[in-house]
This record gives C-alpha cells, sequence and structure tokens, in this order.
C-alpha cells in the first residue's frame, strides 16, 4: 500500500460540527451517523423551549457572535453545566443556552442548532458522498483551536487547554519526525501559520514552508517534486490583493462565510484531482480543528492521555475527545463499502497515518509523537488498492453568492475575552508546575492578580516544562 | 525619510491584518518583556498588537515623499468582514501634518473567476479577490516641499520649496470581471472620482527662494492661482491568479485614464493617461537529492556561502533570487492654453507624491513634468535567516536595482533627450515571506549617491501607510 499512496494532503478548516455541515445528509440508503428527521435531538433553551435543529443554516450571518468553544464552555455544552460531577456522562443539552449567553437573546441562541441542508454545501457534500466520509472524527480536546492545532501537528497539547501566546515554543512535530527519516513535507500557508512558532521548524523554515499561492502550481508540475505530507492551511484573515482587491478568510471560522471555503476545497481538490499522475497516488482528508462551539449530538468518546500531562484548574485529564466534526477522505481507491467509515478518529489520526504511510519499515508505531497517536486508528483503511483508480470526475456546483446583504450582515469574528484566557492560563500553569519534578518547579509569586505577573508566572512554567518533556524525550 | 530608527521602521511594518484592544496587547508585551533567550516572536506580536490596536491606537509613518517622519493616533472599527472604517491624525517632526478617514466596502465581483480549466472543462482554480470600494476624506499639509524647475533640463541649482496644502474627498474602486485565460490572467476595472482643494505657497524660513517667486506661472503653473478640481477616470488591468500557474512568474499591468477638470474655469483642466507593466521571476535550481531515508535536518551543514549565494526551499531546491522589471509611462494631454498644475505633474527622482521609487540616484522630486517614462529592474536576495537559530523571524536579503527613465513637457518628447540612468544596491529585512524594511544607496545618475531606506506595510488588510491615502 505504501507504495502506491506517495502523498498525503491534510486540509484543516475551523469551527463546525459534523451534525452542522453533514448531519442533514442522513437519508435512506446514506446511513451516516447524521439526524433523523423522524427523531431530532434537541436542546432546551432558558423558557424551557426545545430547540430542534434545522436544515436552514446560512454560509453567514447566523452567528455573527462567535460561539464560546473554550473549556469551561464546551463543558457546558456536553454536559448542560460547566461544572459536571465526576464520572457525568455527557448528554449534548447545553449548546443552546451556551449561545444565548453568548448572543444576547433566546432568539439568537437558537441559531447554534441551525445545520446545513446539503444542497447549501454543494462542494462538501458532493465530495462526501463521492468518497469516503468519516462520521466518527473527533476533535482531540473538548477545547479551542490551538490545542487541538497543537494534536495535528505534534500529538499533544502538553497539558494546555488555552490559547496562550507562548503556546507553541519547542514542540516537536511530525513534520520533523517524517524529515529525520528522509521523507519530505510542507506547510502550504496564506496569511498565517501557528507552526511559525514552531522552534524546530522555524530552525529549517527553508525545508517545511512554501506559499500556498505555489500550490496549484506544484501540483500540476512533476508529482516527484510535490512533497510526501503537505498540511495546507486556510486563510484566516481577509487581507489585501496586492494587486488590487481583497482576499476573503477562507477557514470557515463562524461566521466567515461557508462559500468563500467552499471555494477553497475545490481549489485544493481540483489542484491534485487535475494532474493524472499526481491524483493516482495521493490521498486528501478535508478535516476541521473544532467544533466551534456548534451542536452535535454524538457524544465525545474516550481516548488515551497523550503523555499523561494533566490540568488541574480546569481539571481535565486529556483522555475525552472533543465534539465530533467532519471529516472526508479523498482518494481514487476508495472502498465501495468504506464510504461511510464509522472508526474513531481524532487529529492524532493524521500523524498515525503519515508516519504508516512514509516511515521506513519497522519504525512504525513508535512513540516519538506520543501514545495517543501511537495508537490512533489510521485512515488508510479506507483504500482498496487493488482496486483500478476511479477517475470519474463530480460535477461539483460553484459557490453562488447572490446579492451583498448577507455580507453586511457578517461580522468580524470577535476574540475570547482575555481575562478569562489569562486566569486559565494562571490556573493550568500552577498544575502544570505542580507536576513538573521538584528540581525544575517554578516558585508560586504571593501576587498574581495583575496581567504582567500572570505572563511572567506562565511563562516561566512554559518554559520549564518544555525543558522538563525534552528531558523525557531524550 | 533618509534615516530612521530600524525597530521603529520594523514595528510599523509588521502591523497586521488584526486589530487588538489593550488587554489582549498587554499581555502579548508582558509575554515579551518576560522572554528568556531570544524569542523575537513575542516581541513581534507586542509590536504587531500595538501597533492595531482596537479600536484607537497609535499610528507612525510618513505623510509622502519629504514629509519626515512622525506619530499621531488611528482609529479603526470593522462592522462586519465586509467594511471597515479608518482615521487616522498624524504630525511629523518638520511640521506637516494630516488628518482624514477612509470607509472600505468589499463585494463579490459579478461571476465566480475560474482560472486554468482542462481541456474537458474540469478543475481550475476559482479565484477568491473580492472588488473594493474606498471613500475617503482627507485634509494634509506638506510644510516643505521641493521643486527643481520644470522640464528634463532643470538643474540642482534651480531649488526652490513650495508649501503645499489640500482637502480632497472621493471614492474609488476596482474589481476583477474575468479570467483571461490560464497565462494572461484576471481581467479587472477600477474607476475613481475625486474633489480636489489643492494650494501651494511659500515656506516661512528656508533657505530656498520659494516656488512661486523664482518660476512663477510660466515655470510653475498653478502656483499663484489656486484652483479646485473634479478628477474622474477608469482603469484596466490583468494580472497573475492568486493561485499562481506557474512558481516562478508574476505580472501585471494596468492602464487609467483620468480626467483633472478645473472648476470655474479650464486654465488648468487636462487628461492624463498611464500605463505600467511588471513581470517578476524567481529564479532557483534544483538541489542534489539526499540519499533514500537519511534524515532532512541532518544534512551536511551547508557553509553559509552556500546559503548566501542560492537559499535551500521546500521544492527540493535553492533559490537564487528574485528579478522585477517594471516600466511606468505617463503622459497629460492639454486643450488650447491650459497647462497641467506643477504639484499635479509626474516626477522622477528617490520616491514620489505617492510613495513608489522612480530614479533612485536622484534626489526626491528631482525632474518634474507633464509626461514621464520610468523602466526599473529590482534584484532581491536572500542570503541569511534573521534571527538565531530555533528563533528566526524572517530573512536577510541583498537587493541591487537599475533605473532609466526622463520627463518631458510634451508626450512626443519623451525619447527625445534619451534616458536618466542610476544603479543602486542594499539590502532587506522579510518577515513571513514579505519585504518590511528596504535600505539602499543609489548612485551613477550623475548627481552623488543618494541613501535610502524605506518600510513596507505588508501586513495590512487596507492602504494602512499614510501615503496611500494622498490623491
Amino acid at each position: 500500500m505504501a507504495g502506491q499512496i506517495k502523498h498525503l494532503f491534510v486540509l484543516m478548516m475551523e469551527n463546525r460540527s459534523f451534525d452542522h455541515v453533514f448531519g442533514f445528509m442522513k437519508a435512506p440508503g446514506y446511513n451516516i451517523e447524521g439526524l433523523d428527521p423522524a427523531a431530532l435531538p434537541f436542546n432546551q433553551d432558558s423558557l424551557g423551549n426545545k430547540i430542534y435543529p434545522t436544515p436552514n443554516a446560512q454560509p453567514t450571518g447566523d452567528l455573527a457572535s462567535d460561539p464560546n468553544h473554550h473549556f469551561a464552555d464546551v463543558a457546558e455544552q456536553l454536559y448542560g453545566t460547566r461544572n459536571p460531577e465526576f464520572g457525568q456522562l455527557p448528554n449534548m443539552s447545553g449548546f443552546v443556552r451556551n449561545y444565548e449567553t453568548k448572543s444576547g437573546s433566546a432568539a439568537l441562541g437558537a441559531h447554534i442548532m441551525k445545520c446545513f441542508d446539503p444542497a447549501g454545501l454543494p462542494v462538501l457534500t458532493t465530495l462526501a458522498r463521492k468518497y469516503a466520509i468519516c462520521d466518527h472524527w473527533f476533535s482531540s480536546i473538548p477545547g479551542p483551536t490551538l490545542p487541538n492545532r497543537l494534536y495535528v501537528h505534534c500529538g499533544t497539547s502538553r497539558g494546555r487547554l488555552d490559547m496562550s501566546p507562548d503556546f507553541y515554543s519547542g514542540f516537536y512535530t511530525v513534520y520533523e519526525e517524517l524529515a529525520q527519516h528522509g521523507v519530505r513535507s510542507c506547510i502550504y500557508w496564506s496569511d498565517w501559520s501557528g507552526t511559525l512558532t514552531f522552534s524546530g521548524l522555524m530552525a529549517h523554515q527553508n525545508l517545511f514552508y512554501d506559499s500556498y499561492a505555489n500550490f496549484a502550481a506544484i501540483c500540476a508540475g512533476n508529482p516527484d517534486d510535490v512533497p510526501t505530507y503537505c498540511f495546507i492551511e486556510p486563510q484566516y484573515n481577509p487581507a489585501a490583493n496586492p494587486a488590487g482587491g481583497t482576499l476573503p478568510a477562507t477557514d470557515q471560522h463562524p461566521d466567515n462565510d461557508m462559500r468563500d471555503g467552499e471555494a477553497l476545497i475545490r481549489n485544493v481538490y481540483n489542484a491534485i484531482r487535475q494532474n493524472d499522475d499526481l491524483w493516482h497516488s495521493s490521498v486528501l482528508l478535508i478535516v476541521y480543528d473544532e467544533h466551534g462551539g456548534i451542536f452535535d449530538h454524538v457524544y465525545p468518546v474516550p481516548l488515551p492521555s497523550p503523555d499523561n500531562l494533566s490540568s488541574l484548574a480546569p481539571p481535565f485529564d486529556f483522555k475525552l475527545s472533543g465534539v465530533r466534526v467532519p471529516a472526508v477522505v479523498i482518494s481514487p481507491y476508495i472502498a465501495p463499502q468504506k464510504k461511510i467509515c464509522s472508526t474513531i478518529f481524532d487529529h492524532t489520526s493524521a500523524i498515525a497515518t503519515a508516519l504508516k504511510l512514509f516511515m521506513p519499515p519497522r519504525t512504525w508505531p513508535s512513540n516519538s509523537l506520543f501514545a495517543r497517536a501511537e495508537v490512533a486508528n489510521t485512515f488508510d483503511t479506507v483504500l482498496d488498492l487493488t482496486l483500478p483508480p476511479d477517475d470519474s470526475w463530480p460535477n461539483i456546483a460553484a459557490p453562488v453568492y447572490g446579492g451583498v446583504v448577507p455580507q453586511l450582515q457578517a461580522a468580524a469574528a470577535m476574540a475570547a475575552p482575555l481575562s478569562e484566557l489569562q486566569q486559565q492560563g494562571v490556573d493550568e500553569a500552577k498544575h502544570t508546575n505542580s507536576m513538573l519534578p521538584a528540581q525544575l518547579r517554578v516558585a508560586v509569586p504571593a501576587d498574581l492578580s495583575t496581567a504582567a505577573e500572570a505572563a511572567a508566572f506562565t511563562q516561566a512554567v512554559g518554559q520549564a516544562a518544555v525543558a522538563a518533556h525534552e528531558q523525557v524525550k531524550a | 525619510m533618509k534615516s530612521v530608527c530600524c525597530l521603529l521602521l520594523l514595528a510599523l511594518s509588521v502591523s497586521a491584518a488584526h486589530a487588538e484592544n489593550w488587554t489582549t496587547t498587554k499581555q502579548a508585551c508582558q509575554d515579551a518583556r518576560f522572554f528568556k533567550g531570544l524569542q523575537f516572536h513575542n516581541a513581534e506580536e507586542c509590536a504587531v498588537d500595538f501597533f492595531t490596536l482596537d479600536p484607537v491606537g497609535p499610528a507612525v509613518g510618513g505623510i509622502t515623499t519629504g514629509s519626515g517622519f512622525g506619530g499621531g493616533l488611528h482609529l479603526v472599527r470593522q462592522p462586519t468582514a465586509n467594511n471597515n472604517i479608518t482615521m487616522k491624525a498624524l504630525y511629523t517632526y518638520n511640521h506637516s501634518f494630516l488628518f482624514g478617514g477612509q470607509y472600505e466596502f468589499d463585494f463579490r465581483p459579478p461571476h465566480p473567476i475560474v482560472t486554468g480549466r482542462r481541456p474537458d472543462g474540469h478543475g481550475g482554480q476559482t479565484d477568491l479577490t473580492k472588488g473594493n470600494l474606498f471613500f475617503t476624506a482627507d485634509h494634509f499639509d506638506l510644510y516643505s516641499q521641493d521643486f527643481y524647475g520644470p522640464g528634463p533640463n532643470s538643474t540642482l541649482a534651480g531649488h526652490a520649496v513650495y508649501r503645499q496644502h489640500e482637502t480632497w474627498l472621493g471614492a474609488q474602486g476596482y474589481s476583477p470581471l474575468v479570467s483571461f485565460g490560464r497565462y494572461f490572467g484576471i481581467f479587472g476595472v477600477s474607476g475613481q472620482v475625486k474633489y480636489l482643494q489643492p494650494a501651494t505657497g511659500r515656506v516661512n524660513g528656508s533657505s530656498f527662494p520659494s516656488v512661486r517667486d523664482l518660476y512663477g506661472e510660466s515655470g510653475a503653473p498653478s502656483s499663484t492661482i489656486n484652483p479646485d478640481f473634479l478628477a474622474a477616470g477608469f482603469g484596466v488591468d490583468v494580472r497573475t491568479p492568486t493561485s499562481k500557474p506557474r512558481v516562478w512568474e508574476q505580472h501585471e499591468a494596468q492602464a487609467t485614464y483620468t480626467s483633472f477638470s478645473e472648476l470655474g474655469s479650464s486654465r488648468f483642466s487636462f487628461q492624463r493617461l498611464e500605463a505600467s507593466a511588471s513581470v517578476a521571476f524567481d529564479l532557483s535550481k534544483s538541489l542534489p537529492k539526499p540519499r533514500p531515508g537519511a534524515s532532512l535536518l541532518n544534512q551536511p551543514i551547508r557553509p553559509w556561502w552556500r546559503d548566501a549565494l542560492c537559499m535551500e526551499n521546500a521544492r527540493g531546491g535553492c533559490d537564487i533570487g528574485s528579478l522585477r522589471s517594471t516600466t511606468v509611462v505617463t503622459t497629460s494631454y492639454t486643450s488650447g492654453a491650459s497647462k497641467v498644475p506643477f504639484y499635479l505633474q509626474p516626477t522622477l527622482g528617490g520616491a514620489d507624491f505617492e510613495g513608489l521609487d522612480t530614479l533612485r540616484g536622484l534626489v526626491d522630486y528631482r525632474l518634474r513634468a507633464p509626461n514621464r517614462l520610468l523602466t526599473q529592474v529590482d534584484f532581491d536576495k536572500v542570503i541569511a535567516n534573521l534571527g538565531v537559530k530555533g528563533h528566526p523571524i524572517g530573512e536577510y536579503g541583498l537587493y541591487a536595482f537599475f533605473d532609466a527613465g526622463n520627463v518631458s513637457l510634451t508626450p512626443g518628447q519623451l525619447m527625445a533627450q534619451g534616458l536618466r540612468r542610476d544603479v543602486g544596491i542594499g539590502g532587506s529585512i522579510s518577515i513571513q515571506n514579505k519585504i518590511v524594511i528596504r535600505a539602499y544607496i543609489g548612485f551613477g545618475a550623475g548627481e552623488g549617491s543618494h541613501p535610502n531606506a524605506k518600510s513596507f506595510n505588508s501586513f495590512a488588510p487596507t492602504p494602512e501607510t499614510i501615503g496611500a491615502w494622498i490623491p
């Protein structure tokens, strides 16, 4: 198998849940774990009304106030309370109430249950039906973007749940692991990549980074010149095009326009599909980093802790997945019986699959990227390489934008309240600090009430934790 | 303009596409303050956040060529993803100032634009570039600007100065329309309408004579009379799609027509045609492939001079450098006895009124006339990573250029006296593949050498530089 698949592409989008994107694709003869119109789940709002999922989500405008998706908010979404009892099972009951608080009204709170009519996302739904949809792909932790993205790059967030800016220093990545064995990988980025702060990658930045503007041209060339493992970043912010006009954000983070992300997905697919030689040796994974606070009805699943690091406040042992997210595996060799794949995956499955496909014999599985990636299910199981390649090309409708009014309604994504983050960071730092070897522990200042003091403390603990981990790895 | 604090320039240059509130900024800067070892990223974040403070924050920079460096405040509001409001006030060390506001609205082109389909109609890349509309109201006062006389035969001895202040308001827009194919790229249209109320005068305390005293109306039209103008125009352009069809090439061509109508009479009415074309080539070569299975990280360390000659890239090769050629032709047409106001004439020498580099071996505004021809070749080459191993934030580069051009009083005389030429060398700093600082020395034009330093606000979502606001 490894001899035929020479390229793995991973496109990671932002902040949408599986039900929100694919839930209403469930139909007789297409039995995904979606939303059954005859038995729809519901949440209750603050007035006691039952709010059901509805297939009327708009490409932009529904979630003008960015839904909460930090750890405590996700806890409320999963359990109906921000402080669940030990051993309490999630019931996915708190999405509406949580978004009521954020959006400021019960009417807007109901928007969190809105899902897409499959016709509203022609690119994603066409590709999902044509190739393999994974209906049990979970985000790696019940929390926000950065720690979840750490799992796809590094296999762990090292006990962190927050969005602190010093987050990435010192992490070891799948790209370095592949490079150690002579396998080329590349991160294609537009306006930003969080990996640009990974010190290990930046030490070899010329090996690992290229502009997404070059992606289509590279795919059109000699497949031997295309890196083996390619991670593609969407555009996160609108930006001026130097030649005129404005480039939109394509990450699909609420409330960015879903159609711009659909166009990006189509462009990536077309770039690979357009070169038959490349297409015949490639797998493309489209996956979302986390649910972004949007409703899903499937409970998270137990997963192994990658490194036994825990968070004390909020308490979390990293043995539970986050909420389910959309994922599609695209290849000319999809096994017909695997077009709906219900195997449990999380973001470490991308690492596991890359290492399984491309590492030399007997070097995989290994714990080089921690325990969760070592045992994660790999999605190459949806392939049947004995099949002739499927070269039929689905007719994917172009996004229809219509008038300008929906765009005027689209609000810019709001930043999470920093004071909450800072406190979260301090609590986590205290916990991480308590787990460090005694000689590396940082003295906890008596006063941690100001941002300056908090930042100094969390930074010091972070550096100590890095040092501790490097000792463990060595 | 000549020399400013590099750190300040860096801070200005990394103004990012996002705006941050004070709390976030404070945290980032505290992180930076408490770093141990070299962690430039946090310092960079602090600077980025500081210069994009939402809603009110600092503004730094110059207004236009020769206005000096200064500071002030900005206000940014982005009510939706597709429109934003920016206001700025800036005062420079040589007593120039600007204040104004701008509203930007982004919109979709009328039809999806797809490039690079296969012959069977499949595939292609949808270009996502949106059109935009800017509405701007602005007032600036430039305390002292230079003038060396009209036409190509002016001399340094003819140096005079003038004060220019102006109020203007207007709208300008751009929209991509259709693909002209994989190799030509995207065809788009632009347009503008502006009302200008310019005025010029003497400079108090200057050792140089004023323009109106030395040249009068015959040598410097409109130097003693201050009419208002209505400018209206349109343009077309072709440019490389956002998804480049070729890794190694990028191009752009534009043509614009603008009519400047003096309000009240037509003594200073004129039409302007401007055409420009640029093409850039990234030069690279393949590197020998490492032995299969051998670590890519532990290859024999390339000596610094090998990377300096050819910087390794992610495509299994190395980059030799980037070559860019630009040509601009500006012509002006009048009817009857009307003349082009001297302050609306294009210039060559240093950078022009809009901040664009021209003949860099001459002083700013050295040549001025209604018509201009300029061709430039620039070579950029990355020679080393910036920072220390494990904590780089960008790249150092070498820079070399060749300029040739001239001005003329009539369009037909543009080539009559040949072209003035210069060359130059310098260095640059790039962050995230975008040049943010360039310093160079230009010479060879027969009037000495001229050092210069420029910063580029490469990360801003809208025209963040003050200079981009002037008409």
